[in-house]
Order: C-alpha cells, then structure tokens, then sequence
C-alpha cells in the first residue's frame, strides 16, 4: 500500500504540485475544513499543532510582552538563553515560511541574521527546545504544543504562548495524508485515508499525550479542557495553503544559509 | 556554520586525534600485548570493546548531558572529542598490534651509535631511524584519520560540527545530487591522499601483517598503568555510562510499554528485520574479508611489481570503497541507484545490504588477520591427532578441541560483525527503503536502528529508551545463546565424533 502520512504539510504541497499524488475524496474529506485540504482531494490535513513559544516560568512570565522585551535584548550574547530548531526542516521551516509570506523575504533575512548575531541557540529539533526550555537551560524557544505538553506532562515549570502572525493569527499545522499516485492497492489506502480522516481519529489523537487539535467538528465538550483552548486558536490561523511559493523560495534562502 | 568552518573543525579533530594516537595506542596494545593464555582473549575484549560500541546509545545516552554543554561550546567539543578518541584508539591498538616492526630495530641502531660514535655518525642515523619509526606510525595515523574523519552519528546526536552531519543534512533537506557530490568533493580527495601510504603499506607488508604477542616498543610500567585507566575510561564513557542512563530512562517506562502489545510487536518486528538483514551481510563481509586475506598472504615476495599491481587489483575494489566510510559510500549508492538500470533498486534493501557489505568488508578484513590471536598451533595438532584417533570419547575431545581452536575464533569474529553492522545507522538511515515487506507483516517495517534513530530526534521518552535498551540487549542475549547452542551443534554435526 503506497500512502504518504507526513506531519509538516508544506513538503505534502510540494508533492502535489510535482503531481505524485492522487486524489481522493472519500467519508472523512467533507468535514475537514477547506483550509486545511487540498481542492482536488489531493491531500487532507487532519489533527494540528500549534506553533508556540514554550517559556520556562521560573525564569520569566509566560506573555508575548515579556518575550518581545527578551526578543529585543541586545548584545553578542542577548539572547544565548533563547533556542530555536534548526529552521531547515520541519515546522519550524513552516513557521519561517509564514513570517517569509508575510513580512517578505528581504525582512526576515534581516530578522535571522539579528537574532543568530545576538546568539539565538540553534538546536536539533523542536524536543531539544523544549529540553532546555524545561531544564531551566533557556528562558524560552519555539516549539509545538506536542513538545510542550510532553514537558507539561514531566511536571516541568512550563507555560506556552502561541506564537502570532501580525495579523493576529496563529500557526497550526495539520498532520497531512495523501495516496501516492500509481498505488496498487487503491482500496486498503483509500480505507486507510478514511480512518484517519475520522472523527473518532481526530478525538483519539486530542485525548493522547500530544493534544492535538482536531480540525473537523468533534464533540467539544469532551475534549481536554488544553485542547479547547487550542482549537480556538485553530480557527484563525493561518492558511497554509497559500505559502506554496513562499515555501520555495525560503527553503532556498536557507540551504544557501545553512548548506553553503 | 558553514561547510567549510565543519569541515576545518573535523580536520581540526583528526589531526589532533592521530597525534595523540600513536602514545596511546602502544600502552593499549601493551596490555593485550602482555597478556598471555586465556587472560589475552578478556584483555583483548576489554580493550577493544568501544569499537563496537553502539553510536546511537551513546548519543542518545549523553543528550542530557550534552544539552548541559550547549551553552559551553568549548567543552562540549573537548566531550566529543575525548568520546571519540577512546572509541577509535583501540582500532590504533588492532593495527599496532598485527603491524611488522620497524625494518631497523632499537637494538641495531644502538649497535651502530657504539660502533660509529660522533657526531657525524649520528647525523648520518638520524633520518633512518625517523625513517623506521614513521614506518611503524602510517598505519596507525592512517587509521585513526580516517575514523575520526568519518565519524558521523555521535556528532550527529550531540550536536557538533562536522563535514559529515552538514553533508547528511545537505541530503535530507534535498539538495541536489550534484551539488551533494561537490561537497564530498574535498573530504574524499583529502581521505584519498590518506588512504594512499596506508594501502602503500599494507601491500607492502601484506606477509607480515599479524598479531605479535611480544612488544617491540619499549614501555614502561607507567605506561601499563596508563594503558589501563585509557582502557577502563573508555568502556565507562563508550558502553557503562550511556547505557546506564538509557536504561535508568527506560524503567520508569517498561510497564507502559509492556502494556502497549501494538508497541511491542512492532518493535520486536523492526528487532527481528534488523537481525534478518544484518546476520547474512556479515557473513558475506566475513567471506569476502577471507578472500581478501588469502590473496594478501599469497603474494609472492619474488613477484615483479606489475605482477603484484594486476594481483591487487580485486583486493583493492574489495576493500577500499569501505574504507571512505558509511557516508561516502551511501550516498555513492543513493546516487546510483537514482538512475537506470539500478532505479528499480531504490526501493528494496539491496542498496542498504550492500553499503553495509562494503563498510565491513575493510573491518572484517581486519578481524580476519587478528584471527590468528585465538589460535594456537599445539592445540590444532593435537585435534588433528585425536581426530585420527579410533576412541569414542577421545573422538569427542577432537571435535571438542576443534571447536575451541578453529570454529569459536570464527563464531567470535561474525558476532562481532553482526554487531558493528546492526548498528550501522548511516547506511540504514540513507538506504533503508520506506517498508521492508520481511515476516508477511501488513504495515511498516524498517530496521529498529531506524526507527530509533528517527524517534530520538523527538527527544527522550521512556518508551524510546525501552527500545534502545533492547535494541542493544536482545542481540546480545541472542549472541550468547548462539554461544551455548553452537558447539552443541557442532559436536552433533561433525563427523569427527563418529568412530571410523
């Protein structure tokens, strides 16, 4: 059975536009909304993290004032106890790619090269962030809310911050699936596609450790009382599927930064 | 950090480590050296164990820890840098071990300094007895060059600068093969250059490359005692310490994964897979290693120069493309098999079988020419009289015997490849196909290295630290049992136990 789960959908997008994808609309593609799927039924997204700012609250108070005074520290080493995954892969990529569509890329070329010049951690992954993060080791990083909710779930003195777009909009990235064209058992991934897409899924997947948002309509009540609140955020966020090109572009931007 | 900052720092790293290897490497193989009857066979499993240490638990051992030095670049580079020094010196000690002795002994040339004193005569002996002692080092520096050159998945784990990890990263971001391959370009010249005096010297003394049981370098009994506490520190930091903390990780775990029976079976599935795919690609090594040394003790001293060039020619394609290291010759294999005839090769596990069949062939070579370590020619005669012999029991002393001498040296050697190849991550984390269709199983398998080393990206969990510590044990434990069962096997099977 050949089908593609990927949790950092703009890598999906790419997929589709190199047309390896194919599509489906089958029970569970109606109630996931329209920003979170492809038109052509070429790929669905289904239970989303959030980008957050994870802030270690024996150190500073969990707000975007406190973090934007922290962000704005000057200095060779301003901001040494604040880490960051590398943005080459993942949803921290994503995360470049949204400020990339938004302030352009000219400025966050302008904002990278500030924050690695004032000694921004530049760390393997978003887990490495939260370990530091919870250890007292920095002051605060970005990471996902399934990151943070693994530290929440140690016990650590943690508190996160969704982190916000100027418009007010937060960043939610869907977990995505697809079946990759020329499948030659169509059925079983079709079932497969049907499954994840459910409802049952979707709550399944909130109630775990990591929280994650369901993005069609679930029953709201019975989700944990985090995950509520996240699913708020979710429904202004921003739409993922317009940063396509922004995608290219950035990802080049950085294999020059970061592979040269 | 840029390609080139990695790249000096690697450079930077080995160089260090191949000055410090040639001090060390002697007081380690003085303490194999030393050793005599059964002793050596533990001296030597002592000394030579954090070569098969595995990288993934060391790195993953040490991630809290090297979180702790993150804010301390300098100290967590001298980490790095020790961790790999006392994993690669006892390689230096392998080969210090099996490398002739100088062509111009001490002895001879203390003779010549009474004989022509002054300072003339001095002068005259001077670049030959630099010459001697360089000799005895290229091996040694060559290797440990290479090794530390080479090294990926701890600097991968550990966060550290490094050629290899930038190159890796270069792949799975999806750059581009060609410009992948520029940036092999320079480490592979320079590993190349390296490559040339040690292959120089190997066929050079392909005759006289065996273990030696006397030391020819002169040691004190300081320097046995800092062979000791090198040895000591570095099967504490390479096995005792990393897996002390995975296992520490893992028991606040074990219930819930216990309880997880789709976790369970899934790891033991992707378990079984790895042993499944490794144990043939290192008796493969093991075979081809075997030809390799049977070529290399054949060579005829009275042979022309071309003559011995032709003649190496199948030795050299067997063993040198394993020598530039699990990266270089994975991706070398990727980029083959992204074209035609090989495409249809992508996605099944050849690629994988064969870049790990590469990396160990120059490894199991190596073993092979220890393998003389655990012979003894008395006891092998002795076999072979008994075996003669028309007695039942003495019948069963013989194959007995023979089992010790000749099978269980062997056994050794393959378990100790089996080893090396199942964690062999680079390999399997480049080539490794999305599923491998082994045992029928509907779903997604790939060897439990794999797995891990995707997972521990995701940072440390009780769960994952479950799978790394039977990653490590349940091959082991297999190991030992093979041990128990074999000779059994091998009593029952020989027909030496059969009167005539």
């Amino acid at each position: 059975m050949r089908r593609l789960l990927n949790n950092e959908v703009l890598g999906t997008m790419n997929l589709q536009k190199l047309g390896l994808l194919q599509s489906y609309k089958g029970k569970g593609f109606a109630r996931i909304p329209a920003q979170y799927k492809a038109d052509d039924g070429s790929w669905t997204g289904f239970a989303a993290r959030l980008r957050v700012f994870i802030v270690n609250t024996d150190s500073m108070t969990a707000t975007h004032e406190a973090i934007f005074q922290r962000l704005n520290a000057f200095g060779k080493d301003g901001l040494a106890r604040v880490a960051v995954a590398k943005p080459m892969f993942g949803t921290t990529l994503t995360q470049y790619v949204a400020l990339w569509d938004e302030v352009g890329g000219e400025e966050i070329k302008r904002q990278h090269k500030s924050l690695r010049d004032r000694g921004l951690l530049e760390v393997n992954g978003n887990s490495v962030v939260k370990d530091l993060v919870a250890s007292g080791r920095c002051d605060f990083g970005w990471t996902d809310t399934d990151d943070f909710f693994l530290a929440v779930d140690e016990g650590q003195p943690v508190e996160m911050v969704p982190v916000l777009m100027t418009c007010e909009h937060a960043i939610c990235i869907p977990n995505s699936v697809s079946i990759i064209r020329g499948t030659r058992r169509l059925g079983a991934a079709q079932t497969l596609v049907d499954f994840l897409l459910s409802q049952d899924v979707e709550t399944r997947l909130a109630c775990s450790p990591s929280r994650q948002i369901p993005l069609g309509p679930v029953d709201f009540a019975g989700l944990p009382a985090e995950v509520q609140d996240l699913k708020l955020w979710s429904e202004r966020s921003v739409d993922l599927k317009s940063l396509a090109d922004a995608h290219a572009d950035c990802l080049s931007w950085l294999k020059r930064e970061y592979l040269q | 950090m840029s390609f080139h900052e990695a790249f000096a720092w690697t450079l930077l790293r080995s160089i260090a480590a191949t000055t410090l290897s040639v001090p060390i490497s002697i007081c380690l193989s003085r303490l194999v050296q030393q050793a005599t009857g059964r002793s050596r066979f533990w001296w030597m499993l002592f000394v030579l164990c954090p070569l098969v240490a595995p990288d993934l638990i060391i790195g993953y051992g040490y991630r809290s820890f090297e979180l702790s030095l993150l804010h301390r670049p300098v100290l967590n580079h001298c980490f790095y840098f020790v961790l790999i020094l006392l994993k690669i010196l006892p390689a230096a000690a392998v080969i210090r071990i099996c490398s002739p002795p100088a062509p111009v002994s001490k002895a001879a040339f203390h003779c010549a300094r009474l004989i022509e004193c002054g300072v003339a005569a001095k002068r005259q002996h001077r670049p030959m007895r630099l010459n001697a002692e360089l000799l005895r080092h290229i091996p040694v520096c060559g290797i440990v060059f290479l090794l530390s050159m080479q090294e990926f998945e701890i600097a991968s784990l550990l966060q550290i600068p490094a050629w290899t990890v930038h190159v890796f990263d270069a792949q799975a971001s999806g750059l581009n093969m060609a410009a992948t391959l520029t940036l092999l370009f320079g480490p592979v010249l320079l590993q190349a250059v390296v490559l040339v005096p040690l292959l120089w010297w190997g066929l050079a003394n392909s005759a006289v490359i065996v273990p030696r049981w006397r030391s020819i370098d002169c040691t004190t009994g300081s320097s046995r005692w800092l062979g000791l506490i090198i040895a000591s520190l570095a099967a504490l930091l390479t096995w005792v310490i990393p897996l002390a903390f995975v296992t520490r990780s893992g028991l606040s775990g074990i219930g819930g994964v216990l309880e997880n029976q789709m976790l369970l079976r899934s790891t033991f599935l992707d378990l079984a897979t790895a042993i499944a795919l490794t144990a043939p690609c290192a008796i493969l090594s093991l075979v081809l290693a075997r030809k390799v040394i049977q070529i290399f003790h054949s060579y005829d001293a009275t042979q022309s120069s071309f003559a011995k060039a032709v003649s190496s020619v199948p030795l050299l394609l067997t063993v040198v493309p394993g020598l530039f290291g699990s990266l270089v010759v994975s991706i070398a294999i990727l980029v083959a098999t992204q074209h035609s005839p090989l495409l249809d090769l992508r996605t099944t596990v050849w690629p994988m079988a064969a870049a790990l069949v590469i990396c160990l062939v120059p490894r199991a070579t190596i073993l092979v020419a220890l393998l003389p370590v655990f012979r003894s020619s008395e006891s092998a005669f002795l076999a072979t009289l008994l075996g003669k012999s028309r007695g039942r029991t003495r019948l069963k002393n013989a194959a007995d015997l023979k089992w010790w001498c000749e099978c269980r040296p062997m056994f050794l050697v393959t378990a100790v490849l089996f080893y090396w190849c199942l964690t062999n991550l680079t390999a399997a984390a480049i080539l490794c196909p999305p599923t491998i269709p082994l045992f029928n199983f509907d779903g997604n398998v790939v060897p439990l290295p794999v797995r891990l080393y995707k997972f521990i990206h995701q940072g440390r969990t009780a769960a994952l630290s479950v799978m790394a510590v039977l990653s490590v044990l349940v091959p082991f434990v297999l190991l030992v049992l093979t041990a128990q069962v074999a000779p059994q096997v091998y009593l029952r099977m020989t027909s030496l136990t059969r009167p005539n």
